[in-house]
């Protein structure tokens, strides 16, 4: 077949629901999204909907179908929480939390972005600071906490380095070095199966 | 006393598995009862043979051992009425359904449990109390409340076949809002010009009398006899001298009041088909220069006009009180307030009607110029949970495309979009309608609800912004005019008319209806019916055949000109009485009032559920048939020597759990013989103290059995139950007793199955817990 046909045909015919995946949505708390009557107002008003591919009422028919492709998809994360869904759901549903309740899932099965892994275990997990405040590249936040008068440093672990450790201590025993390990796992796993795929090809 | 125990063998039904010579012999020990058998008890002959052996042995009480109660109860009571008997000195023993038929595969243990049924029998109708049927005459008068087209035609009905009929409005004309809506759908003809002759009907009719802009204050009374008081509010007009011809008043008066909408005059009509026609002063924006006064020539203007108070007693009243639209503008993203060009489908009546501000003409509420793309927006206030309005309010979809078509009929050009969730075009002709819009006015239909009606400031066009969802596309559409098409809520004053009226309203505020399908029409108070949509969102069609069929209740009661009370109802013993007012509180049917400390009881109003008499700490209160020491005295002849073990002592409500009990029957559903049932009217009538007298006496479990709550026959009997349930539970501990020893159920009439699996589990579970014994159960306390 040429190549010219080829692009023309495509195959990605729903074959049902993953159950495990239904499952676990459903033990999350989802099933209040049963209520969607499909209006669309959630999506409407979504603000990052206007300028990206993110379909609000798409993820949660999905989740609601139990489609792995909501947790494997870049679109959940692209939800700036701004809670315009939220507030306007006629149904009721927490929009906004059953997102966040999807990206929790979606780390949980290893679907984690670089950039978001990378923070988690390379900044946060190393410095204790989500967003550090320290060093010569963030100089203009510690001139400005000065001319407020506030010490250069504010009183965490950027001025108590000992206290990085027992911030570790803390991630581990809430488990959430764990998850981290396990979706690196995952996400290793299912890259080696697609290298496979493509040698196959 | 002699007793006649008629035991019937049913052909093989009940003789074939209960050994009814075993039975006879038991009985016969007793020298009071005379025992008869029969084939067929409910055949010609063996009624014959039921009332020869009444008056021949002279026997003045009757127990039957045969069927439910349900199926033949009425014809043997007649039966011993024939005679010579009151018809309530009467017992039954349900030895078929409720035993024959349900434990076939242990003829032995049926055996026992019919002696039980037969003795517990026996106990009741020794204590029974002849009682006397009562009537009320009736007056044969109508009030409706609510002067729309529903109340219209319900009082055309009712004056047609001869009645005298109060039609009450609240506005200053008849008509409601079918009478400022320009067409009607799915025809498209005229409201006014098909509503406008029924109003004028209305007045001319000599059996109807318009009470209008009035309002209903009180209410006493019972069915057939409604005491009302109404308040008449001041129009500002001598009603005997005004001739209508508001003219000349109006055309005087100095003072526009400026509306985009409902443009009038201090001294104006509401409309010029008003019925009644009269003028009113608002006083509110009047200045009081009397211009009006003096230019009327009947000096019919009363600028010291005060309310009045009318009374009026009537025999049946009809509930017809419409609607209000809903205010959008607590839906902030559809900025209703913020822009004049966002119009509710209401007020795009008043711009389609020809009577309207713009003589018919659909222009942009900003500029006075006729839009150009027209958007709709469907579900505005309907099926949002968030509002608490998940109810579809049935007729804005059809609205929305009745306005779409008239104005594509007039200006074909305009492009009009309707936005909509799910386009319900329900009713006769309206999915054709719907089609037509479509097809041959070339309305577009996208299918999204809106997420925000927004406006650019260098433009004065709004912007809509919402997802195509059946294309997973956004958009933000341009429009000149956008209107929603708002639900329907029940109006202003709906709680304190329900409250006056003492009848119950659903959780939207709508009133409820007796039965959702089989009495639609009727409310929770005998006498007291409703129609239109106060009962629920519903089109014109069906709010007229509501109307109408409400009408034939009241003239159906009226013309019997009395009204049968039910004798089995609440009865009270002034002597034992200390005015609580526990019964007041509890009883929701208005029966009974504590006034000038005396216990007035209403006996029209009673139904007979007990909730009352439960509620008595002194016994005052009783149900005949029903006594606590009729109860008593059964459960103590049953636990005298307990033939079963565990043995359970069944409280099953007259209307869902004992007919659930009967379905098993007739379903030959097997179940464990274990249980003993005692029917009751209500569960609510149940007095907690009867759990404990069959504790006391020796029962493993007892099952208190009544309808599902949105069931109840007598509107929230299960509930009361159910409460009082929790509290037993806890008393039951502190007495030594398991509470598990106790089971509610909701089981219905259709759930035959239920019941029998409800005994199955019960019996288990008793079982594991052993018999019954003192002090069993030491409950924890808390410190």
């Amino acid at each position: 077949m040429s190549d010219n046909v080829e692009k023309y045909i495509k195959r990605n015919v729903n074959k049902g629901i993953n159950s495990r995946i239904a499952q676990k949505f459903v033990d999350a708390g989802l099933e209040v999204m049963r209520s969607c009557i499909n209006c669309g107002t959630c999506t409407g008003g979504c603000p990052s909907g206007r300028r990206t591919a993110y379909r609000t009422r798409s993820a949660i028919r999905r989740a609601l179908t139990g489609d792995e492709s909501v947790l494997s998809d870049i679109d959940i994360w692209l939800c700036s929480t701004c809670y315009y869904c939220y507030e306007r759901c006629p149904r009721n549903i927490p929009v906004t939390d059953m997102i966040i309740k999807l990206r929790n899932i979606a780390v949980e099965e290893g679907y984690i972005l670089d950039p978001h892994f990378s923070l988690a275990n390379d900044i946060f997990y190393v410095t204790g600071h989500g967003v550090p405040a320290n060093g010569e590249a963030n100089k203009k936040w510690q001139d400005l906490r000065e001319s407020y008068g506030l010490p250069p440093l504010p009183p965490t672990v950027h001025t108590h380095p000992e206290a990085v450790k027992e911030v570790q201590e803390l991630l581990k025993s809430v488990g959430f070095t764990e998850l981290m390990e396990n979706a690196a796992k995952l996400k290793g796993e299912r890259a080696k199966k697609e290298e496979k795929k493509e040698e196959v090809k | 006393m002699k007793i006649g125990l008629f035991i019937c063998d049913c052909g093989k039904n009940i003789s074939g598995v209960i050994n009814i010579p075993e039975i006879m012999a038991y009985f016969k020990k007793d020298p009071d009862i005379i025992i008869l058998g029969n084939q067929y008890l409910c055949s010609e002959s063996g009624l014959k043979l039921i009332i020869n052996e009444i008056k021949e042995k002279k026997i003045k009480r009757v127990v039957i051992a045969a069927c439910s109660f349900n199926l033949h109860g009425l014809l043997f009571q007649k039966t011993i009425e024939e005679a010579g008997i009151n018809r309530f000195l009467i017992s039954f023993a349900n030895i078929r359904e409720q035993n024959s038929w349900v434990h076939k595969k242990d003829p032995k243990k049926a055996t026992k449990k019919a002696i039980d049924q037969i003795e517990m029998a026996i106990e009741e109708v020794k204590l029974m109390e002849p009682l006397e049927i009562y009537y009320s005459e009736i007056n044969p008068t109508t009030l409706i409340i609510g002067g729309g087209v529903t109340g219209i035609k319900a009082a055309l009905v009712i004056a047609d076949a001869g009645y005298k009929v109060y039609l009450l409005e609240r506005d200053l004309t008849i008509g409601g809002h079918m009478a400022l809506f320009d067409k009607t759908f799915p025809t498209l003809d005229c409201s006014i010009c098909i509503l406008g002759p029924l109003m004028m009907e209305c007045k001319n009719h000599p059996n109807i009398e318009l009470i209008t802009f009035s309002e209903l204050k009180k209410v006493d009374g019972y069915v057939g006899n409604f005491h009302v008081s109404i308040l008449k509010k001041p129009r500002f007009i001598d009603e005997e001298k005004c001739i209508g011809c508001y003219d000349i008043c109006r055309e005087v008066c100095e003072i526009d009041i400026k509306d985009t909408f409902f443009p009038r005059k201090a001294i104006d009509v509401p409309y010029p088909q008003a019925i009644p026609l009269y003028p009113n002063i608002l006083k509110e924006f009047c200045i009081g220069c009397k211009a009006c006064a003096q230019a009327c020539d009947r000096d019919a203007i009363i600028f010291d006009q005060e309310p009045q108070e009318l009374r009026i007693n009537v025999g049946t009243i009809i509930v017809a009180t419409g609607y209000k639209t809903f205010d959008p503008s607590i839906l902030g993203e559809l900025n209703y307030e913020l822009y004049p060009d966002v119009i509710t489908t209401m007020q795009m009546e008043r711009l389609l009607n020809n009577d309207g501000p713009t003589k018919g003409k659909v222009l942009r509420p900003t500029n006075g110029i006729p839009p150009k793309n027209v958007a709709f927006v469907l579900c505005v206030g309907s099926r949002n949970k968030k509002i608490s309005h998940e109810y579809c309010s049935q007729v804005c979809c059809n609205g929305a495309i009745k306005q779409a078509i008239l104005i594509k009929n007039e200006h074909p050009d305009t492009k009009i979009i309707i936005y909509y969730t799910d386009i319900r075009a329900i009713g006769k002709n309206c999915e054709e309608f719907y089609n037509r819009g479509r097809e041959e006015a070339g309305i577009r239909f996208v299918k999204s609800n809106i997420s925000a009606i927004l406006k650019n400031d260098s433009s004065d066009e709004l912007l809509i912004r919402g997802e195509d969802v059946i294309e997973g596309r956004l958009f933000e559409n341009k429009s000149d005019l956008v209107v929603l098409a708002v639900g329907i809520e029940p109006p202003d004053g709906t709680d304190e008319l329900c409250q006056i009226l003492n009848i119950s309203q659903d959780t939207y505020g709508f009133i409820l209806e007796r039965h959702l399908k089989v009495r639609p029409s009727e409310t929770s108070v005998n006498g007291i019916y409703l129609a239109g949509v106060i009962q629920g969102p519903k089109d014109i069609p069906s709010s007229i055949a509501q109307g109408e069929s409400a009408a034939a209740k009241a003239i159906s009661l009226m013309s019997q000109g009395k009204v049968e009370l039910n004798p089995q109802i609440a009865y009270y013993d002034e002597s034992k009485c200390d005015l609580c007012r526990l019964c007041e509180k509890i009883c929701v049917y208005n029966a009974i009032k504590i006034e000038d400390k005396k216990l007035h009881f209403i006996q029209a109003n009673c139904t007979g559920c007990g909730a009352c008499a439960a509620m008595c700490h002194n016994d005052a209160l009783y149900i005949p048939g029903f006594k606590k020491s009729q109860i008593v005295a059964k459960l103590k002849k049953l636990l005298i020597e307990k033939k079963e073990y565990p043995l359970i002592v069944g409280f099953l409500c007259n209307w869902c759990a004992y007919m659930g009990a009967d379905l098993a029957g007739t379903s030959k559903i097997e179940y464990p013989s274990n249980i003993r049932t005692i029917r009751v009217m209500c569960t609510a009538m149940l007095d907690p103290s009867l759990v404990f007298e069959a504790f006391f006496n020796g029962a493993d479990g007892v099952l208190i059995a009544g309808c599902h709550e949105q069931d109840c026959h007598y509107d929230s009997g299960f509930l009361k139950a159910k409460n009082r349930y929790e509290s037993i539970k806890e008393l039951l501990g502190e007495a030594g007793i398991n509470e598990n020893r106790v089971q509610i159920e909701s089981i219905s009439a259709g759930e035959g199955k239920k019941f029998a699996n409800v005994i199955n589990e019960f019996v288990e579970s008793l079982k594991k817990l052993g018999p019954i014994k003192p002090g069993e159960f030491i409950k924890s306390v808390r410190n």
